[in-house]
């Protein structure tokens, strides 16, 4: 028998214009290698945004389905990955818009336990709240950076600013941040 | 502030190298500047430990909401094509239970009962003249008919006819039953042995051969029937129960590999179920037919070009095929629990061949019910292209088997 390796060699805009295929197995394996290689990322965006993983997972679904719906009708596209940001970045806004309507009730906000050391828990919780105490173009910057690895031109693209507009926030982001944590990463020994 | 900012931009791979030395040099200097490197450095690891990965439940939300759930992924161009051409729908399950069907149907017709005493006695009366002859022996004074050709003295069931001291047959009011005889220390079971019974005129003569006992009329020879001895040694009233027809269902939890997240999460156990046919020929042994449903995870790919392409999908697929089962190692007579193995072969929809291995026990408290618990392993080969691939299943399977009453 053979022995696997499981990687997809398509490209994104392979599997791109995939999904407007007529073969519904073609599709579907268009969209399934694009969900395997942009979920995390996508999924993590959304989640630091919204800061809740049930809302990260709808937010993450409604997306990808996006996605495929204008997939069928653009048939190509450049920018793949850039253009499942964009649509996940405005179902975050949408999202936070019409929540900020909403009371919010303190049972809500979620304490993710992934059986994770009580230390390590705590500074991630830590680094959640610091993270909610940035303004929101400074924390989406530093998510897209630290979070999702994306150089400053990818951020700059993808929040349509300037590349110096990305460092002054992305600098203005860690020393908040450094200023919140410091006590914490001396103590816990990260 | 320059040196921090320079610092930011290092630490994010965007820094301008004309600006590296001097940062380097302000860092050997700089003792604030070192610290604020450290603290990020672990930020930037708190941050790395930080992932949580979207449930698998997402995926196949997303499939079904876009309408793309439930078809097979990946499979673009040309697999198998002849294969699949003749193969295809309904073909091969159909074609599982024809052969399964064809199995069971050459074993019923080539079928010579064995181990009936009921029958035997019968025939035993037919030939006496004696109306209902029934055959009654004790369950331990049938275990040393059992394998009298090969009994050793040490054996428990030498023991057991010496203490039982029964090991003749004859009738009384019509009834053909035991006789008490004494073994002496020197008989030897191995050698061919005739009982005298002093009773009755009928079944007189028991003559251990082999593994059957010979029963002659000593007014009527060369009038003889031969009584199968049981191989199991079970008991007597149980031989009946043994023959029949059950319906079985069972749940299979099983895992695939190659293991795959496409629709994983909607392989709950209905979606891995079985129903079956089985004919049982005796205590031991069983034969049948089987369909049932589960995914199979398949991960296979071919050159394409200069590249190398994979896919991955897992199907649910239907599959059927012939089953024999067997008893491996009595563990309790009276609720008949023992070890089984059983073998099947068939196919998995457009797939491929399917064949699975259980182990596993089985418990009949009544002769109606068997509960049946198992290990199995089964695999799943297949060709894309040339090449072959194969997926893995393993897993336990629980299930009950009935056989009604009119089907004994």
């Amino acid at each position: 028998m053979h022995s696997f390796k499981q990687t997809t060699t398509y490209s994104d805009a392979e599997l791109f214009s995939m999904l407007s295929s007529n073969r519904t197995e073609v599709a579907q394996t268009g969209l399934a290698t694009l969900y395997d290689r942009y979920s995390q990322r996508i999924f993590t965006y959304c989640r630091k945004i919204v800061g809740n993983t049930t809302v990260a997972e709808d937010l993450l679904q409604e997306t990808f389905a996006r996605f495929f719906e204008s997939a069928r009708q653009l048939r190509s596209a450049e920018n793949v990955a850039g253009y499942l940001f964009a649509i996940a970045r405005n179902q975050c806004l949408n999202y936070k818009t019409k929540r900020r309507e909403e009371l919010i009730l303190p049972e809500e906000i979620e304490i993710i336990s992934r059986d994770r050391p009580y230390e390590q828990q705590e500074l991630l919780e830590i680094l959640d709240r610091a993270l909610d105490l940035l303004p929101d173009d400074y924390r989406e910057a530093f998510i897209l950076r630290e979070y999702n690895g994306m150089s400053y031109n990818e951020i700059a693209d993808a929040l349509c600013v300037t590349l110096d507009i990305v460092k002054v926030r992305l600098f203005r982001a860690k020393k908040k941040l450094r200023e919140i944590l410091a006590p914490y990463l001396i103590d816990l020994d990260v | 502030m320059q040196s921090l900012e320079h610092l930011y931009a290092f630490m994010d791979g965007e820094l301008d190298p004309v600006f590296e030395k001097q940062l380097f040099s302000e860092l050997t200097i700089n003792e604030d500047l070192r610290s604020e490197m450290k603290d990020l450095l672990s930020m930037r690891e708190a941050v790395r430990r930080d992932v949580v990965v979207p449930s698998l439940f997402v995926k196949d939300r997303l499939l079904t909401t876009v309408g793309l759930a439930g078809t097979s992924a990946a499979i673009t161009t040309g697999m198998w094509p002849t294969v699949r051409n003749a193969f295809s729908g309904w073909a091969a399950p159909v074609l599982g239970v024809l052969v399964g069907v064809g199995a069971t149907a050459l074993a019923l017709i080539s079928y010579q009962p064995i181990n009936d005493y009921h029958t035997s006695a019968q025939s035993l009366a037919a030939q006496t003249d004696i109306p209902n002859l029934t055959l009654v022996l004790p369950r331990e004074n049938s275990a040393p008919i059992f394998s009298a050709n090969h009994l050793s003295k040490s054996s428990k069931h030498y023991s057991n006819l010496r203490s039982a001291s029964v090991a003749s047959l004859s009738s009384e009011n019509g009834r053909l039953s035991t006789k008490e005889n004494d073994l002496s220390e020197n008989n030897d079971i191995n050698s061919q042995e005739i009982i005298e019974s002093d009773r009755s005129a009928i079944a007189s003569n028991v003559n251990v051969i082999s593994d059957q006992v010979s029963v002659a009329d000593n007014s009527a020879q060369p009038k003889t029937s031969k009584i199968h001895a049981e191989r199991d040694n079970a008991a007597i009233n149980a031989d009946d129960s043994w023959q029949g027809v059950s319906i079985r269902a069972r749940g299979l939890f099983n895992r695939s590999f190659p293991v795959s997240n496409i629709n994983a999460e909607s392989n709950s156990w209905i979606n891995n179920a079985a129903f079956g046919a089985l004919f049982k020929f005796n205590s031991c042994f069983a034969a049948g037919v089987e369909i049932g449903m589960e995914r199979f995870a398949q991960v296979f790919g071919s050159a394409e070009g200069a590249s190398e392409v994979w896919y991955e999908q897992n199907p649910q697929m239907l599959w059927a095929g012939a089953l024999v089962q067997y008893k491996l190692l009595q563990l309790d007579r009276n609720m008949d629990v023992h070890l089984y193995g059983e073998t099947f072969a068939g196919a998995a929809g457009t797939l491929g061949f399917l064949g699975r291995q259980t182990v596993g026990l089985n418990v009949t408290p009544t002769p109606a019910l068997t509960i049946s618990a198992g290990a199995e392993a089964a695999i799943l080969p297949y060709n894309f292209k040339g090449n072959w691939f194969s997926t893995e299943k393993f897993g336990f399977t629980l299930g009950l088997s009935f056989t009604p009453e009119g089907l004994r």
